[in-house]
């Protein structure tokens, strides 16, 4: 399922316009990353937990020219898919 | 920041942002999870625009270890939600640290602390220019050296007394006593001194002047200035050595140079004294003579010089300063050649027995700099690099912590 498709789902499932639904979806992606650059935890009950974490620096080697590299500190997004949803694929 | 939003909390923020009722925004976010987890079930992936893709991604089986028991265990394969996060939210997220960029550490880097080292040995070579090896081989072989230098020259000047001793006893006391103290203090002492042995020479010359006038004998005289010329080439072979020895803590300087002022004058008024006795027994002079051509080579241009103008006294006062360059050459000859090859930038053997400062480096110091500052002398240096274990001593470092050690003659 791509983006389209997701949008149009959701609109035809809230019975809104697709541009509405479009609108709505940016925004609500809008909330979650600005949650989330404020370390927020966003907590979705029966889905998962969307959050960030600190990956600190280390040294990467490029395997073929054997060059070494310092790569920096990061911040990166993830998800926790709730104990809920894991076993509902393991069915 | 840092806090744990559920549900409604972020209908409530969607609701805020997208100017619609809270119920509305409600019902919006339900559909929107739930809608992702129909998706999933139905293609196994769903991706939307600005946030990530989610994804159901199968895991293999694997064997594995009971951690409790430590029996094999096969975990079976199963299905797994991943997300990947969209690069835009990536970059959003990972702002704080958006100006770092990967940086290539550079391969050719070697701790070659040997090469720097034999450099900054040659650098300071500009102000030790005897110093030819590196400080810790200088060190090992010096101290026999210095030995044996100072054995010789106290040696010269405790011959040269021993003649006059017969005659003397008193005499004999005074002057045993001080060459030994000169060579000490000579060596302990600095530049300042170089000064010392022309006075001491112009004051001897007008001494065998008075001695001269009293005794007109030319034998007696020519012993006399044998007397001194003998002494004073075993002063200048001390005096040669020590522009090259460790100059003591300036402290020291003062009392250093009163003491050896003192020994000086003693000397002269026992030099006069044995040319008094020398002219009231010249019978002895003979032994004397013979004596003391053996005690070193240098005195014997003296000598000639003394023979060749015996018939005049007055002329051999005055050309006693003259020759004195000549002596001055040739005694540095003899000192380079027995000595100079072997004698390096500090003689003198310390060992760092206490710590006595904590040095943080500036940003422009070298390490001859804090010598200098803690020791008053720059040649000093490598005792800082060897009690703080310096690997590379050009390595010197914007506020590193050195450790000064206190510096104590070896015995």
């Amino acid at each position: 399922m791509n983006n389209k498709e997701f949008i149009s789902k959701l609109a035809k499932r809230c019975g809104i316009a697709a541009a509405e639904a479009a609108a709505g979806v940016d925004s609500f992606v809008a909330v979650m990353t600005e949650r989330l650059k404020e370390n927020d935890q966003l907590n979705v009950s029966g889905f998962g937990v969307f959050e960030v974490k600190m990956r600190k620096e280390r040294v990467s080697v490029n395997p073929k020219t054997g060059q070494r590299f310092l790569v920096p500190p990061k911040i990166v997004p993830s998800f926790r898919p709730s104990s809920k949803l894991k076993d509902k694929f393991n069915e | 920041m840092d806090a744990k939003l559920n549900h409604s909390d972020l209908s409530a923020l969607l609701a805020k942002q997208a100017e619609i009722s809270g119920a509305k925004a409600e019902a919006f976010t339900k559909a929107f999870f739930d809608i992702i987890l129909e998706g999933l079930e139905q293609d196994g992936m769903v991706k939307i625009n600005g946030l990530g893709t989610f994804k159901v991604t199968d895991v293999a089986s694997r064997s594995s270890v009971d951690v409790n028991t430590g029996e094999k265990i096969e975990i079976k394969g199963h299905k797994k939600l991943t997300f990947l996060p969209a690069d835009s939210l990536k970059e959003k997220v990972n702002q704080p640290f958006a100006m770092f960029e990967p940086v290539e550490i550079d391969e050719g880097y070697v701790d070659d602390s040997d090469e720097p080292a034999a450099n900054e040995t040659e650098g300071a070579q500009e102000d030790a220019p005897t110093v030819e090896d590196t400080p810790v081989t200088t060190r090992d072989e010096e101290p026999a050296t210095v030995e044996e230098t100072t054995a010789t020259e106290a040696a010269a000047p405790q011959e040269a007394v021993e003649i006059p001793a017969i005659k003397e006893e008193e005499e004999e006391k005074k002057e045993e006593e001080m060459p030994a103290e000169v060579p000490a203090v000579m060596e302990t002492a600095t530049e300042e001194k170089e000064k010392e042995p022309k006075e001491v020479t112009a004051e001897e010359a007008p001494a065998t002047a008075e001695s001269e006038e009293q005794a007109k004998e030319a034998t007696a005289e020519s012993v006399a200035e044998e007397n001194t010329a003998s002494e004073q080439p075993a002063h200048k072979e001390v005096k040669n050595s020590y522009p090259i020895t460790e100059p003591a803590p300036t402290a020291a300087e003062p009392a250093a140079k009163k003491k050896t002022g003192i020994i000086y004058t003693l000397f002269i008024i026992a030099a006069i004294l044995v040319a008094v006795v020398i002219y009231l027994r010249p019978q002895l002079f003979g032994i004397v003579e013979t004596g003391k051509e053996t005690v070193t080579t240098v005195k014997t241009t003296p000598t000639k010089v003394v023979e060749a103008a015996k018939p005049d006294s007055v002329e051999v006062v005055a050309e006693q300063p003259a020759e004195e360059p000549y002596t001055f050459a040739l005694v540095d000859e003899l000192a380079a050649k027995s000595v100079g090859a072997i004698t390096r930038g500090d003689t003198l053997l310390y060992v760092a027995d206490d710590t006595i400062a904590t040095h943080t480096v500036a940003a422009d110091e070298t390490l001859v700099r804090i010598s200098l500052k803690y020791y008053g002398d720059k040649r000093l240096w490598p005792y800082i690099v060897q009690y703080n274990k310096l690997h590379n001593p050009n390595g010197l470092s914007k506020g590193m912590e050195l450790l000064i050690p206190r510096l104590q003659p070896a015995k």
